[in-house]
C-alpha cells in the first residue's frame, strides 16, 4: 500500500503541475477549417439589437451578455462558436449550420467535471439536420442523459440560438 | 487504506501545485471576443481558450439545492425540511479542482425524534490525468445506483427517495478514497475506486438483521476505516439509454469480533423516449460469517442476503421557459429483515416544475409491510430546488 501511495502522489503533483491545460476536443480554428476545405473565412460580427438580445435571453432563460457575436460565413454556411454554462464552467461549442440546418455540432473545450457525455459524438449527432420552428424550438427530440442534465441543456439551447442568429445574419 | 489515515504526502502533492500555479495577465471570457475582420488561427484559438488568470473569487463556484416534506396518512403527520445543501467549488487550474458539499437535514420538523444534522456529503479533489481520465481523492460518493450520485429532487419522481436505495444502498453514501473513472467516445465509462467500508457494530447487528444505512460513519465515528473496493461500467451510448452495473467488496462490514466480509452488486437502467420514461434498479448484499447479538454469536440469522429492486414508469409533458409536468408510478420489492417475506411498495404521483430548477411534488404510497406490521396508506408533498 506504501508503493501505491508513493506512486499516487507523485501522480498527482506532477499531473496537477504540468497539465494546466483545459480539455480541448477540438480547437476552434481547426472546427472552422473543417467547415471551409481548411480555409478561415474573414470573421464576421453579429450586432444584437435590444430586440434580438431579448429573443436571446428567451432561448437561453438567462440574460444575454454580448452585444456582438462573431461568425464565419460562406455561401450558404455560417459557423459560430458558443459559450453556455453547464453546472459551474463554459462549454465552448462550435456549430455548422448549411440553409438554416443544424449540419454538425462539436464540442471544442469541455470543462465540466460532470456531464462528460455531451462531448462524444453519440450525443451530438442528435442534432443533425435540426432546425427552428415555432417558439424557437428545435423540430427534434434532444434526449436527455442522467447525470448531465445540466450539459445538455446547455448545448441544446445554445443550438436553438446559433440557428435564430443564423436566420438573422 | 493507510495513506487515508496518513494523509501527508497527499497534501504535500497538492501543496506544491498550489505554490506553482501560473499567474498571467488578467482578461475574462467574456472580455475576448475580437472584433470582425481577418483572424488567425492562433488568435481565434486564443479567444476561446480558459484564462489562466481568474481573480481568486472567479475561481469559485456555487450551488445549492433542497427539499422540504409533509408526510400524512397513516403515520403521524410530519413535516420536515429535510435537506438544504450547499455545493462548493474551486478551480486550482483547469485540470484540477476541489469539490464540496455540507448537507444541513432537518432543520426545522415537527418531529421531536427528528434531530438536526449537518453531514459533510462531499469532499474531493479532482485531477483531469487527460481529457477523459480522471482522477478523484476525498470524501466521495460511491459509485453504486442511480440516486447516490443524482440526487437534487428536480432529478427524480417521488417525494422521498425511493426504498430500495435507501434501505438496500444506503444513499446518501460517502465514503473516504481514491476513485478513477475513464469514458470513452462509444459512450462506456468505468470507475474503480478503494474505499473506507462500512461499519455494523453489534448493536446494528439487531434482531432484524444488520442495518447497512446505519453503518455509514457519519458524524465523528470514524474508529475505524475497513476495506473496500467498488468497481463499476457504464454505457451511455445509445441515446436514450443508460445501463450501469456494479459490485463493491468489502473485507468486514462489522470490523469487529466477528468476520463479515460482504459484496454488494447492483445493477440499473434508464430508458427515455420522448415524455416517456422507464427505470428500473436491482441491489443485492451477500454477507459473510455469524453475527453477534449483545455478545452471543448467532449463526445463520437468515440476514446474510439482503436485496430489493423497483421499476418506475413515468411520462412527462413539457412547456416553454422549463415549465413541465410529470406522472410516475413506482412498484419495488425488498427483503432486509430477519424471517421476512419481503416488502412491497406501490407508488403513483405526479411532479410540477413551474421552472427547470424548481419542483412541487405530491404522491401516494402504499406499504405492504411484512413481519406482521400494519399496512399502511401514506400520502406525501414536497417542494425542492437546485441550482
Amino acid at each position: 500500500m506504501k508503493t501505491l501511495t508513493r506512486i499516487l502522489s507523485i501522480a498527482l503533483a506532477l499531473s496537477a503541475c504540468a497539465q494546466g491545460e483545459e480539455r480541448v476536443y477540438l480547437k476552434p480554428s481547426d472546427f472552422i477549417k473543417s467547415a471551409y476545405g481548411g480555409e478561415i473565412p474573414e470573421t464576421s460580427v453579429l450586432n444584437l439589437s435590444s430586440s434580438v438580445k431579448a429573443r436571446a435571453k428567451s432561448i437561453m432563460a438567462h440574460s444575454y451578455e454580448e452585444s456582438r457575436v462573431r461568425h464565419w460565413n460562406r455561401g450558404n454556411r455560417s459557423v459560430w462558436i458558443l459559450e453556455e454554462i453547464g453546472k459551474t464552467q463554459p462549454i465552448t461549442t462550435g456549430f455548422l449550420i448549411e440553409n438554416g440546418k443544424i449540419k454538425s455540432v462539436n464540442i471544442l473545450i469541455y470543462r465540466e467535471s460532470h456531464g462528460w457525455e455531451v462531448s462524444k459524438p453519440f450525443f451530438t449527432k442528435q442534432f443533425s439536420n435540426a432546425t427552428l420552428q415555432g417558439s424557437d424550438k428545435l423540430d427534434k427530440e434532444i434526449k436527455n442523459i442522467a447525470g448531465a442534465t445540466l450539459s445538455v441543456r446547455a448545448i441544446t439551447k445554445l443550438a436553438r440560438l446559433a440557428l435564430y442568429f443564423d436566420s438573422i445574419s | 487504506m493507510k495513506f487515508i489515515t496518513r494523509p501527508s504526502t497527499l497534501i504535500a502533492s497538492v501543496a506544491a501545485c498550489l505554490a506553482t500555479t501560473q499567474i498571467l495577465p488578467a482578461h475574462t471570457f467574456r472580455e475576448r471576443l475580437a472584433e470582425g475582420g481577418m483572424l488567425s488561427a492562433n488568435d481565434i484559438d486564443a479567444a476561446f481558450s480558459n484564462p489562466q488568470d481568474l481573480a481568486w473569487h472567479d475561481r469559485f463556484s456555487f450551488g445549492s439545492y433542497g427539499e422540504a416534506h409533509f408526510n400524512t396518512g397513516d403515520v403521524s403527520d410530519k413535516f420536515d425540511i429535510h435537506r438544504l445543501v450547499l455545493f462548493t467549488a474551486y478551480e486550482f487550474n483547469s485540470r484540477f479542482r476541489f469539490v464540496s458539499e455540507i448537507e444541513l437535514e432537518h432543520l426545522y420538523s415537527n418531529d421531536p425524534g427528528t434531530d438536526l444534522v449537518w453531514e459533510l456529503e462531499q469532499a474531493y479533489f479532482e485531477l483531469d490525468l487527460g481529457n477523459d481520465y480522471h482522477l478523484q481523492a476525498g470524501g466521495l460518493l460511491v459509485p453504486v445506483g442511480i440516486t447516490n450520485e443524482i440526487h437534487e429532487p428536480t432529478t427524480f419522481y417521488g417525494v422521498e427517495r425511493n426504498r430500495i436505495e435507501t434501505e438496500i444502498i444506503p444513499s446518501t453514501w460517502t465514503e473516504f478514497g481514491i476513485l478513477l473513472r475513464k469514458h470513452y467516445d462509444s459512450g462506456l465509462q468505468w470507475d474503480l475506486a478503494l474505499h473506507r467500508g462500512l461499519k455494523i457494530d453489534e448493536n446494528q447487528f439487531n434482531a432484524n438483521g444488520p442495518d447497512l444505512r446505519n453503518g455509514r460513519q457519519k458524524k465523528n465515528t470514524y474508529d475505524e476505516m475497513g476495506t473496500a473496493a467498488t468497481a463499476r461500467v457504464r454505457y451511455t451510448g445509445i441515446n436514450g439509454l443508460e445501463l450501469a452495473a456494479s459490485v463493491q467488496y468489502q473485507d468486514d462490514i462489522s470490523q469487529g469480533a466477528q468476520d463479515n466480509s460482504a459484496i454488494l452488486t447492483s445493477a440499473h437502467f434508464i430508458y427515455t423516449n420522448g415524455g416517456f420514461e422507464l427505470r428500473g434498479l436491482v441491489a443485492n448484499w451477500e454477507i459473510d460469517g455469524d453475527t453477534t447479538v449483545a455478545g452471543t454469536v448467532v449463526p445463520g440469522r437468515g440476514i446474510d442476503n439482503q436485496y430489493g429492486g423497483f421499476i418506475e414508469p413515468s411520462y412527462k409533458w413539457g412547456f416553454n421557459n422549463g415549465t413541465a409536468v410529470g406522472v410516475f408510478s413506482r412498484l419495488l420489492y425488498w427483503e432486509n429483515e430477519d424471517a421476512s417475506d419481503g416488502q412491497m411498495e406501490y407508488q403513483a404521483g405526479v411532479n410540477f416544475w413551474p421552472t427547470e430548477n424548481t419542483v412541487v411534488k405530491a404522491d401516494w404510497v402504499y406499504e405492504d409491510r411484512a413481519n406482521g406490521r400494519d399496512n399502511q396508506n401514506v400520502f406525501n408533498f414536497g417542494v425542492g430546488y437546485a441550482f
